[in-house]
């Protein structure tokens, strides 16, 4: 591994289907808001490179990585729960550990929808940065800030009210938005839901 | 309380400088607005003012004390189409409110 690591990029390593999509939706806005670089492997969209590859090249760039945990939960038709984002997270964690120096300046914040679910299920990753978001995705527009602000150390940061409110007025502006070009608010994919966003950030807030 | 963004755009021939919650002003040219928008964005603690040109993009941008937006890495499609419509229905709100 040798990528140059980009001090601005945030890999967001979260479900983002059906009932996740609003806590997906107000970690981007959020990371958008503070100034930061949303990355997801959802950003990718060729198909001929290996997906777990297209994740391993997009970690390695990024300084910071924010995993959401509540989506591993037992599928009710294969009775197995879904890995993707703990596999990620190991991914994440591996690559700080064993990677190049500059690799070891990575941070990640991991988030679940209840506290201390995760010892249930993999508990060895008890002392990194634990928050829950609750299910609510103001929640999670505020404990994402805390955290790159403190992490991050830089000065001049909205606060999480602040980027609740952006986030609330965005939401109201959204399906006008999208009524413009035809599309459904919860069927734009990764880059034009980023897009609309910096957009509206540069004019909304 | 009014929005942190000031606003520089052309409506019924004049260029008019306009706060969300607050009254606006109009200039003759719109390089008279862009310098008054400054000011204004300036005057406050924080904030930021955006140029809308007449084709619905944003032609100019600035920030005072406020986090700039970065890019996304990779390009929408159907950025400028999107830029448009964020444009045109932030801009429908304000001259909604109050005329300058």
């Amino acid at each position: 591994m040798s990528a140059r690591l980009k001090r601005n990029d945030v890999f967001i390593n979260c479900p983002f289907d059906g009932g996740f999509k609003p806590i997906f939706n107000a970690i981007i806005f959020s990371v958008l808001d503070l100034g930061f670089v949303a990355r997801c492997s959802l950003e990718e969209d060729d198909a001929a490179e290996f997906r777990l590859s297209k994740i391993e090249r997009m970690i390695e760039k990024c300084r910071f990585g924010i995993n959401d945990l509540s989506g591993v939960a037992i599928d009710p038709s294969t009775s197995l729960p879904r890995f993707n984002m703990p596999l990620e997270l190991g991914l994440f964690l591996g690559c700080k550990r064993f990677g190049l120096p500059n690799q070891s300046k990575k941070r990640t914040l991991i988030l679940d929808s209840e506290p201390y679910r995760y010892r249930k299920f993999i508990s060895d990753i008890g002392g990194q940065d634990i928050r829950s978001q609750g299910g609510d995705p103001e929640r999670a527009v505020r404990e994402v800030r805390d955290w790159l602000q403190a992490t991050s150390r830089r000065v001049g940061l909205a606060g999480g009210g602040e980027i609740a409110e952006h986030y609330r007025r965005f939401q109201r502006d959204l399906p006008s938005v999208c009524a413009r070009f035809a599309l459904e608010p919860d069927r734009l994919t990764f880059l034009d839901l980023s897009a609309t966003i910096a957009d509206w950030l540069r004019t909304g807030r | 309380m009014a929005s942190k963004t000031v606003h520089v755009f052309c409506s019924q021939g004049t260029w008019q400088v306009k706060r969300e919650g607050a009254s606006g002003k109009a200039y003759g040219t719109k390089r008279e607005a862009v310098a008054a928008a400054r000011k204004t964005m300036n005057s406050m603690r924080a904030g930021q003012f955006v140029v809308h040109g007449k084709d619905g993009l944003i032609k100019e941008h600035g920030t005072h004390n406020m986090t700039p937006v970065q890019d996304p890495p990779k390009k929408s499609s159907r950025a400028s189409e999107i830029a448009r419509a964020v444009s045109q229905v932030v801009l429908d709100r304000l001259q909604s409110n109050s005329t300058p």
